[in-house]
């Protein structure tokens, strides 16, 4: 039976582990009608707990709507495994609720549990899902939303703890996806650890502050950054990408030099293409020209 | 996946039936990389020491420490490979996935192998270690069959990234132990790491080293750098929180394992290998670990293209510097006809 109830006289703690606070989908309908669809509660010591409707309790709170309709239910299960029972397609959609799931209702985390939540079993799990839990709220609503696995988060827990932060408050300037993430994450760990540099030297050496304050957008953004960290985490390979690509500019053959950028594989292609004869006679003349083949061979030293 | 932690596994023994073949080609092989052919012995599976940048962390999928307890049947193993085989002179190491002679005091395994080898004659053994557990095999009868190796690095190295596993000083004491035994010794300067001073290290490093390996005992010189797969990386991250290895400057190659870019490999290897040529002279075998053959080109000038011709290269110098360790002329075309086998 559908009752109503003043908003105040609802708890909410056993949907807390649920980081979706985003109402919008409901907002038109709750401010023209209210709530229609009750919420679901249980009772007990004269408490009165939402199992189901969590968006539009928020709802309602945001709105001033003080007379919430909920009908209450009394399985006889235990209080966890109704609330996964009614949210279990919520908790599967992200590896970040699944944990706060567990957390929120002190499950431990053995085999059984894991095959049932999908998740991996592994020595330390219970040592990186705390480690996840003890993240603040904000990151782990930015991991949630970007769709992360557990192994990605885990990953990223490597990182510098510093720049993973600043990263999150920043967002709103770059918009990362998850691999531009990982990607800045992993190269501006690394180049403070390889110049023993703290985050506010490397900021500055990479033009950060200037980047945001630019008129460009997030992708732009992101871009340019990134092009700044690989030129610093790359320099000998810069410099002898420059150094080749000045030589094959001064190579006067009427062909197109090409390299493997990485320099691992040895050599160089030589494309040409050749319509008439006499598109032959210049290819193989500048080739057998001892001034190029000089050029040519310096050249493939340095590959 | 198995849910036992990978250092957990390190830290007790478990002695294990023989079960499927041991042994095998080096599990590093690939195509366009200039391997070196040498078989291996998986007598052991994993390793009390600690090293960063290890590549067990990511290869075992069992992580238990184990000795294979049957040596009757490993040796059973390897005298029909090598039987069928008479042509090529093998070299075979128990390193694949462990250290040769770290665990020597609890198995005695080395003993037994040195024993077997040193009676055939188209075989030598490797102990490769960082250990300086010498003394069990010092007064075994080897006939030079058994080239004890190690797996050296600078003090610095060695005190950062080596965990557990024995001083710089200590490996000189057991070099210098195995050397007065009358072994053939092999020298293994790989992964070679870069850090502020790893130039004057390494060179320092081989200086001391010349001081107690002398040049006719000298079984092979290795050389290589860190190198790495993806995976490999964010366990380093993960387990060595402190390691500087992974941020350095680093390609991929296409065995999909990072390492440095080619103009710093050449620098570290060119520094290496003269050093070892004005230390030791032209006589010792050295050579490049998974490398492409132009920085063989580059650093050595001499430019092998297969597998199949630096495994005749290696029985070659053997035949002319060791007669009594191989005594065949080894048979070039053989060596490249059967190089996959």
């Amino acid at each position: 039976m559908v009752s109503t109830a003043h908003i105040s006289r609802f708890n909410n703690e056993y949907l807390l582990w649920n980081l979706d606070n985003d109402f919008h989908s409901i907002e038109l309908s709750i401010k023209q009608n209210g709530i229609l669809c009750p919420i679901t509660c249980i009772e007990f010591n004269n408490e009165r707990y939402i199992v189901d409707g969590y968006k539009r309790y928020n709802a309602a709170q945001t709105f001033g709507i003080t007379e919430v309709p909920y009908i209450t239910i009394s399985p006889d299960i235990p209080i966890s495994e109704l609330v996964f029972s009614l949210q279990q397609s919520r908790i599967f959609s992200s590896v970040l609720l699944k944990i706060r799931f567990f957390r929120i209702f002190q499950l431990s985390l053995d085999s059984r549990l894991c095959n049932q939540f999908q998740l991996p079993y592994y020595a330390h799990l219970k040592k990186d899902v705390d480690r996840i839990f003890d993240l603040p709220q904000s990151a782990q609503v930015f991991l949630h939303q970007k769709g992360f696995s557990l192994k990605e988060i885990v990953n990223l827990l490597h990182y510098s703890r510093d720049v993973f932060h600043r990263l999150l408050v920043d967002d709103c300037h770059f918009q990362f996806t998850k691999r531009s993430f990982d990607e800045v994450l992993s190269l501006t760990t690394a180049l403070m650890k390889r110049h023993s540099l703290s985050l506010d030297q490397l900021i500055e050496k990479t033009n950060y502050s200037a980047i945001i304050a630019k008129d460009l957008t997030p992708q732009q953004r992101q871009k340019q950054w990134l092009m700044n960290l690989k030129q610093d985490a790359s320099p000998v390979l810069l410099a002898t990408q420059q150094k080749i690509d000045r030589m094959i500019a001064d190579i006067s053959l009427p062909a197109r030099i090409i390299y493997d950028r990485t320099l691992e594989h040895a050599g160089i292609t030589i494309q040409s293409r050749v319509q008439t004869p006499s598109d032959l006679t210049e290819l193989t003349t500048a080739l057998c020209d001892d001034n190029i083949r000089h050029q040519l061979n310096d050249m493939m030293r340095l590959i | 996946m198995s849910n036992t932690y990978y250092r957990d596994g390190k830290k007790t023994v478990e002695f294990v039936p023989y079960k499927g073949e041991k042994m095998d080609t080096c599990a590093t092989i690939h195509d366009e990389y200039v391997c070196c052919n040498v078989k291996v012995l998986k007598s052991v599976s994993n390793c009390p020491f600690d090293c960063s940048y290890c590549f067990l962390q990511n290869y075992l999928t069992n992580p238990q420490l184990e000795v294979v307890d049957e040596h009757e049947k490993l040796i059973q193993e390897i005298k029909s490979k090598i039987k069928a085989q008479p042509w090529r002179f093998f070299r075979i190491g128990t390193w694949e996935l462990g250290d040769s002679l770290a665990l020597e005091n609890e198995t005695g395994q080395a003993q037994k192998f040195i024993d077997y080898f040193s009676t055939v004659n188209n075989a030598v053994l490797e102990l490769k270690t960082k250990s300086d557990v010498v003394d069990p095999i010092l007064n075994c009868k080897h006939n030079q069959k058994t080239v004890v190796s190690w797996s050296m690095n600078t003090d610095y190295i060695i005190r950062t990234e080596e965990h557990k596993t024995a001083s710089l000083k200590d490996r000189m004491v057991a070099i210098k132990k195995v050397v007065d035994a009358g072994y053939l010794i092999g020298l293994h300067f790989d992964p070679m790491i870069m850090y502020d001073d790893w130039a004057n290290d390494y060179k320092d490093l081989l200086t001391q080293l010349a001081h107690i390996v002398p040049s006719n005992q000298i079984a092979w010189l290795s050389i290589g750098s860190l190198r790495f797969n993806p995976e490999q990386k964010r366990l380093i991250e993960n387990n060595f929180r402190g390691s500087k290895l992974t941020c350095q400057e680093m390609v991929k190659g296409s065995d999909n394992k990072v390492r440095y870019v080619k103009p710093l490999r050449i620098e570290m290897y060119s520094l290496m290998f003269n050093k070892m040529r004005e230390l030791w002279g032209q006589d010792p075998f050295i050579y490049l670990c998974m490398e492409r053959w132009d920085m063989w080109d580059k650093i050595m000038d001499i430019q092998p293209r297969a597998i199949g011709e630096l495994d005749y290269m290696f029985a070659d110098h053997f035949h002319r510097f060791f007669p009594s360790v191989n005594p065949q002329i080894p048979n070039l075309d053989l060596y490249m006809k059967y190089q996959s086998t």
